[in-house]
């Protein structure tokens, strides 16, 4: 209401309106009528200015909340899929040939010393409970401790095989059993990362749904004013026009 | 002038306020399946005892807060807390320590009522004189005594028990399994030594070769009843591995359903109890020793030598070159007398 052009709009206007009154000032109406329009046009259009200002610096606001929006969630996301890669490296690392195969070896192991342990007894004893126990009767003992070894050592490589066999799968602390658990927690970073991912993802999709202010141009009054008092004022130097024209051409 | 205003306003805060709650309640979630997913780890993961430990407090880890809030110092250890403590000056008994001046020997510093002289004597002065304390960020342990920075402490770290399913557990569970089975398997193994013994005197072999065929056989058959036994406990400990770990899996499900972690720790602790209380599938044994036909020789012995039930070539020497069948693989030679 300060600016130069808003007051000489209204000067223009409420001379305008005075002038309607005055007839000495009649021959003001056509000045009085352009500054009105003038000044209505000015202040239109700095009514447009400030209101595309407006909306760029609200796109402006807008589009740095979009940017910190996805650039936290786009960090987050990395941090997330970090962690799910290392879960599934780790994971990786576990079931690999050479990691299936220590521990596979490692279980044949353990197995074949825990089914040796307690084994049978040795042929001296069988030896001797079967009445072999006389000294000179080496025929006997010799032959009879040949063939309990002989079973023995048949029974050690079932053994070895049965161990063998066992530690591939399907029971405690075998290459099967490992692998599997492995791939378990892995499944368990895995599947927690990629749940926060799709949490975080959510919560940008609920950012992005964020609108920029939309500005729209709200009434002038004083541009009104002014246009409508030029208005008038254009109108009474016409009817001033008109009724002057008319003796004349009667 | 122009008028210009947001015709969204009202729109837009309700965008960006639910934007604002949708981020907390997502931090919120992300916390709670966090805290959930530790406490089943904590639950179910294997975890090594660990004895008690007692060491001296390493002062390079205390880092003291930097705004005064005590609660934001980082390593500090357990039991204690970071404490800021002021430092209170020497004195004199007498007062008027305002009027000293920094003579030769003050270590400390003088000037005002309360400038610091925490360390160091002085000639000067008057009365007895008390030196004063160093302050600053420090520790406080339970009783309230104050350690200021570079203080030794004695820092114990208590003894933390096994946690979670371990070897230990599994390898009780399986010992469980061995020594229901392994008695049972040495009971039938003494039992068929016995009869063989029998057999073989009765049919009067104890001393041939039908007697070490049998007998190796025998022992064949012990190590791999005795193995037997070890495979099928292994076996059945990993299938208690598997169900655990299944448990585990299901109670993470449930956790990402519920979102809430202290029904899910519950949960988890209940399953935990529930397979600690696993007992193994222990059936009655069968038997683990087939028969040993020694029958067909001693059903010839028998015929050969009524009313003899043990014949031994030793002491039957008419019988030296008795050849006979048995039910064993190979043939059945008696020994001579040496």
């Amino acid at each position: 209401m300060c600016d130069p052009i808003s007051a000489a709009a209204l000067a223009g206007s409420v001379a305008a309106a005075g002038g309607g009154v005055a007839s000495a000032a009649a021959s003001a109406l056509p000045l009085l009528s352009l500054v009105g329009s003038v000044g209505a046009a000015g202040l239109n259009y700095m009514g447009q200015q400030q209101t595309q200002e407006a909306e760029q610096n609200a796109n402006d606001q807008w589009v740095a909340y979009q940017k910190q929006a996805a650039a936290t969630a786009q960090a987050k996301d990395a941090a997330n899929r970090a962690k799910a890669t290392a879960a599934e490296q780790t994971t990786l690392n576990a079931v690999s040939p050479q990691s299936q195969e220590a521990n596979q070896q490692a279980a044949a192991g353990n197995l074949n010393t825990a089914m040796l342990a307690g084994g049978p007894a040795a042929p001296d004893a069988n030896v001797a409970v079967l009445g072999g126990g006389d000294p000179s009767n080496t025929a006997v003992t010799n032959d009879m401790a040949q063939r309990i070894t002989g079973a023995a050592r048949a029974a050690q490589g079932r053994i070895a095989a049965l161990a063998g066999m066992t530690s591939y799968g399907g029971g405690y602390g075998d290459m099967g059993q490992l692998a599997s658990s492995a791939i378990s927690t892995g499944n368990e970073g895995i599947s927690l990362a990629s749940d926060f991912r799709k949490g975080d993802t959510a919560t940008l999709g609920v950012a992005q749904q964020v609108q920029p202010l939309a500005f729209t141009q709200g009434s002038n009054i004083a541009g009104t004013l002014a246009s409508q008092l030029a208005n008038i004022a254009g109108s009474a130097y016409g009817s001033k026009l008109k009724a002057a024209a008319a003796p004349a051409t009667s | 002038m122009s008028g210009s205003a947001p015709s969204n306003n009202q729109a837009v805060q309700f965008e960006e306020q639910q934007a604002a709650q949708a981020q907390q309640q997502e931090a919120q979630r992300q916390a709670r399946l966090t805290q959930g997913q530790a406490a089943i780890n904590k639950i179910f993961d294997f975890s090594a005892a660990t004895p008690a430990l007692t060491s001296n407090y390493d002062w390079s880890t205390f880092q003291a807060p930097t705004t005064g809030d005590a609660s934001t110092a980082s390593g500090v250890p357990a039991g204690y807390k970071a404490t800021y403590q002021n430092p209170t000056p020497g004195h004199y008994a007498s007062p008027g320590v305002t009027t000293y001046a920094a003579n030769a020997g003050d270590t400390g510093q003088r000037g005002g009522t309360y400038s610091p002289m925490a360390t160091g004597t002085t000639t000067a002065g008057s009365g007895a004189y008390t030196p004063g304390t160093a302050g600053g960020w420090g520790l406080t342990d339970a009783s309230g005594k104050f350690y200021v920075k570079g203080t030794p402490i004695s820092i114990t770290t208590p003894a933390q028990a096994e946690g979670g399913f371990g070897p230990s557990f599994y390898k009780n569970y399986t010992d469980q399994i061995l020594n229901y089975y392994q008695p049972q398997e040495a009971k039938q193994y003494s039992e068929s030594k016995r009869d063989l013994l029998y057999s073989l005197a009765n049919s009067g072999n104890i001393n041939s070769s039908t007697a070490a065929d049998q007998t190796g056989e025998l022992g064949y058959e012990d190590a791999l009843a005795k193995a037997s036994i070890v495979a099928n406990a292994n076996q059945q400990t990993g299938n208690l591995q598997q169900q655990i770990q299944t448990n585990k899996e299901s109670l993470i499900n449930q956790l990402y359903a519920t979102e809430d972690p202290t029904l899910t720790a519950n949960l988890a602790e209940s399953s935990a109890n529930a397979s600690k209380l696993t007992t193994p599938n222990l059936t009655p044994a069968a038997s683990f020793f087939a028969p040993i036909a020694v029958g067909a020789t001693s059903a010839l012995n028998s015929a050969l030598y009524p009313g003899q039930p043990y014949a031994s070539p030793f002491t039957q020497p008419q019988q030296a070159n008795v050849t006979s069948a048995s039910g064993s693989p190979g043939s059945s030679k008696v020994y001579q007398g040496a």
